[in-house]
């Protein structure tokens, strides 16, 4: 069986309902409706946090950040498991990666498995003289950053030469990242104008649409569109003022892990995925990576640390019953002192969230208050208490594994006592 | 915040029989239980089964019994690779009382079998098994505090076999350590829920009961002195108790004189049920029809629920009958070694059935049954001169609300008076 070319696209801070085939009649994304309309969309799609840099390390290894236990952008991922675009490459693939950001910039490790990896945020050397003249470069992460993000068109301009130069390799596996819809710093006017044209989010959003569309086309004049299969998810969602933070109306994502900022858009489409499906089955990014290998054909069972699995049934056959998953989700800041850690649970319609600083508790029933407003942990402290349990004990991960290490103290304790 | 104006003492004394409290508070040894004993309700309880540390603590913060709370013991024999591991915290499928009301602020200290310490609306020192300090403090920042008074959580036992001066200075030097953390955090007034065991108590009575048993043992002056100054500790820690607190104080199993060593597996293995390849439970193979794991809990090693299991589903009754026969019958000294038999479903109920032992035994007096391969013979005598009781384990408290509770309770109901009295 010839593997399938993959491109793989992730949309920085798209909220799931800011897209046309998730119901938004307000925004026009016609290039992702028609993938998705040729394909499956997932309705009820979690991320597990809600920062760029942690959501996709756990995309990458379909593990979870108690397990990676990466926090915070700008540090560098601890990637101790094979990645999406290693295990692709072993698999014969041509890897190639196009960010948007600097975030993740391959000195964060990210670009491990790639072949490519473009994240040059400037084009060329004058840019970057301009950008410093005026003084805009920032420090961030211990370095100086002249750009810190590029627009969709270049994500996607660099992904076409890439694919122009590599004279069309199958199969190839491209991810692109981008992250037009992210608030940006700002620029003073002409620079601003010139390097981010469109920031509303909404516009930024069709923006992106736009270059998809850019990118399909091109596929299609160069008839690689129908042996490709298409992945769209977003690293995390975006919280547009409907909450309050520290007092004011929020706009951002990394602080709250209410749903808006975890949930995400999730669209496989092509290479023998059913077409016009809408999909009520839960899925999590961690089932991201073994769906995409079973999709392509690939096993995946050897990848023992997968903490997701393979969904690609629902993808293939018709009518499979919906399988309850619980979802592990946090933020959590560790230098941002002060913030307070969320920790949540989701199962089926309860989500159940844990701030371990306050001890703070809450319950939504999801199915009737999908705005979360509602805490009626007092109405069901049973579902909660069960709930609680399973958090806790994934938490007790994050402290570490010594468990082995200490058996023998264990034995020798027990021991001394008669007990063994 | 809120305070909440009745605050909870729960002082364990971990193996201290109903009838040890009687006898030295009568004597005098006890002066401050005593006056406890005088002013409030002294009752003798039961503890669960089987009767050890582990089980019956995490009954005691559960409130709930072993088939819903999952912890049958000090260790499990994994159904796949027949390792053996050591269930911790983690494996307790029933909230402590601490999380479930998690408004309340709690100092729980030296509690066996919360190990490792989470974290908590207030502060955790894990009690045993705690192999690595650091892991057992919570939060973190009392680690050096600790360190600096030199806490330790208990002290090594191992001491006992070859020294046993040296182990009965430790334990009053454990003690000490103990105390001046407990009066730190009771300084700091930063609790609705003080929780603190003594451990010690049941480290000195498996080595020295026959110090209390016998009037001219070496070591009576010592162990009646270590009362004291438990009695002593107890007395600072009820100073913290003001009109209207409640405390309870009880053990968790009790304590009688070890005569025997009984070796179940060596039972099983002479009537043909038990078959090992080494000196090590994990070594057992197909042949092997049933196994023991300490200190009386009974599995059969049944087909399709251990890799190698060798008895079928349908012959498992049978199999279970012939066996109770034999532990019925099985004599060492002339005397009768087993007491009472039971099944599973006559002593637990709940979610984690699956994991519960198919028998547990109950010992006639003076009989310890242990699972180790340590001997080759059924029945051997002791390093041990004290062994654990499911009978005779007491009950104390000054709250009125909680003395006409009926006299046939058990530490699981102590359990629930624990989150009775916390939620007033």
């Amino acid at each position: 069986m010839t593997r399938p070319n993959i491109v793989f696209i992730v949309l920085d801070c798209v909220r799931y309902d800011h897209l046309g085939c998730y119901g938004n009649s307000g925004i026009k994304t016609p290039a992702i409706d028609r993938l998705a309309s040729a394909g499956v969309l997932f309705k009820n799609a979690y991320s597990h946090c809600s920062m760029t840099g942690p959501s996709h390390l756990t995309i990458f290894t379909s593990t979870l950040p108690i397990t990676h236990r990466l926090r915070l952008n700008g540090s560098a991922a601890d990637i101790g498991s094979p990645t999406m675009a290693e295990i692709l490459k072993d698999n014969g693939y041509a890897t190639a990666a196009f960010v948007g950001a600097y975030v993740l910039n391959k000195r964060f490790g990210f670009d491990r498995g790639f072949l490519f990896y473009d994240d040059a945020m400037t084009k060329e050397p004058f840019e970057d003289w301009i950008l410093k003249l005026f003084g805009y470069s920032k420090k961030w992460a211990d370095t100086r950053v002249n750009k810190f993000s590029r627009n969709a068109d270049r994500v996607t301009g660099s992904a076409i030469s890439w694919l122009k130069k590599t004279g069309f390799r199958s199969p190839f596996f491209m991810w692109l990242h981008y992250f037009d819809a992210h608030d940006q710093f700002r620029l003073p006017q002409p620079l601003h104008y010139y390097y981010f044209r469109k920031r509303d989010y909404r516009k930024s959003i069709e923006y992106i649409d736009r270059q998809i569309g850019r990118l399909v086309r091109y596929l299609k004049k160069k008839d690689i569109f129908k042996d490709t299969l298409f992945v769209i998810t977003a690293d995390h969602g975006e919280v547009l003022n409907e909450y309050e933070f520290m007092g004011k109306p929020y706009r951002g994502h990394a602080a709250l892990a209410y749903n808006v900022a975890l949930r995400v858009p999730l669209i496989f489409s092509g290479n023998g995925v059913m077409q016009d499906k809408t999909l009520n089955q839960t899925f999590r990014h961690v089932d991201l990576l073994p769906t995409m290998l079973s999709l392509a054909g690939m096993p995946f069972q050897k990848h023992r640390q997968f903490e997701g699995e393979s969904l690609a049934r629902y993808c293939l056959e018709e009518d499979i019953p919906e399988k309850g998953l619980d979802i592990y989700a946090e933020t959590i800041q560790p230098t941002a002192k002060g913030l307070p850690e969320w920790r949540v649970l989701v199962r089926g319609k309860w989500k159940y969230v844990f701030m371990p600083q306050s001890k703070e508790e809450f319950l939504y029933d999801l199915e009737k208050d999908s705005a979360e407003k509602t805490n009626i942990i007092h109405s069901y402290p049973e579902v909660a208490v069960e709930m609680k349990m399973t958090l806790l004990k994934m938490m007790e991960k994050d402290r570490g594994s010594t468990e082995a290490s200490c058996d023998s103290e264990v034995k020798r304790a027990l021991k001394a006592l008669g007990y063994l | 915040m809120k305070k909440h104006s009745k605050k909870t003492i729960i002082i364990g004394l971990d193996g201290v029989p109903y009838s040890l409290i009687k006898s030295l508070t009568m004597s005098g040894a006890m002066p401050y239980t005593k006056k406890l004993v005088e002013n409030g309700t002294l009752k003798r309880i039961s503890s669960v089964l089987p009767e050890v540390s582990s089980v019956a603590w995490s009954s005691i913060i559960t409130g709930e019994n072993p088939g819903r709370h999952g912890v049958f013991g000090f260790t499990e024999l994994s159904k796949d690779t027949y390792a053996l591991r050591f269930p911790n915290i983690n494996d307790l499928r029933s909230l402590p009382f601490w999380d479930k009301h998690s408004a309340l602020k709690c100092a729980i200290i030296n509690v066996p079998s919360t190990y490792p310490a989470r974290s908590l609306n207030g502060v955790m020192i894990s009690g045993f098994v705690s192999p690595v300090l650091e892991r057992s403090v919570y939060p973190a920042g009392l680690i050096d505090i600790l360190k600096e008074m030199g806490y330790e959580t208990d002290v090594d036992s191992n001491r006992a076999h070859t020294d046993m001066d040296c182990f009965v200075e430790d334990l009053f030097s454990n003690l000490g350590s103990h105390l001046k953390l407990c009066r730190y955090l009771l300084s700091r007034d930063l609790w609705d829920v003080f929780m603190y065991v003594f451990t010690g108590t049941d480290r000195l009575m498996h080595f020295l009961w026959a110090a209390y048993d016998e009037e001219d043992h070496p070591y009576r002056a010592a162990f009646i002195q270590y009362f004291t100054e438990v009695d002593r500790a107890i007395a600072e820690i009820c100073a913290s108790l003001e009109t209207g607190d409640t405390l309870l104080m009880f053990s968790d199993h009790g304590f009688e004189r070890l005569r025997k060593d009984i070796f179940l597996n060596r039972l099983l293995e002479e009537n043909g049920f038990f078959t090992a390849n080494g000196e090590d439970i994990s070594t057992i193979d197909s042949r092997t029809k049933a196994f023991v794991l300490d200190p009386s809990r009974i599995y059969i090693h049944t087909e399709g629920v251990y890799r190698q299991g060798g008895v079928k589903p349908d012959d498992k009754e049978a199999v279970m009958k012939e066996l109770e026969n034999i532990l019925a019958d099985a004599t060492v000294d002339g005397r009768k070694v087993v007491k009472k038999i039971y099944r599973k479903e006559e002593v637990y109920s709940g979610p984690s059935m699956d994991s519960a032992p198919d028998i547990v035994l109950l010992a006639e007096d003076g009989f310890n049954l242990r699972a180790s391969l340590s001997s080759k013979a059924v029945s051997a005598d002791s390093i041990f001169t004290g062994k654990h009781t499911y009978r005779d384990t007491f009950f104390l408290t000054n709250n009125a609300a909680f003395a006409d509770q009926a006299e046939d309770y058990s530490v699981i109901d102590v359990g629930k008076m624990i989150e009775e009295s916390i939620t007033r």
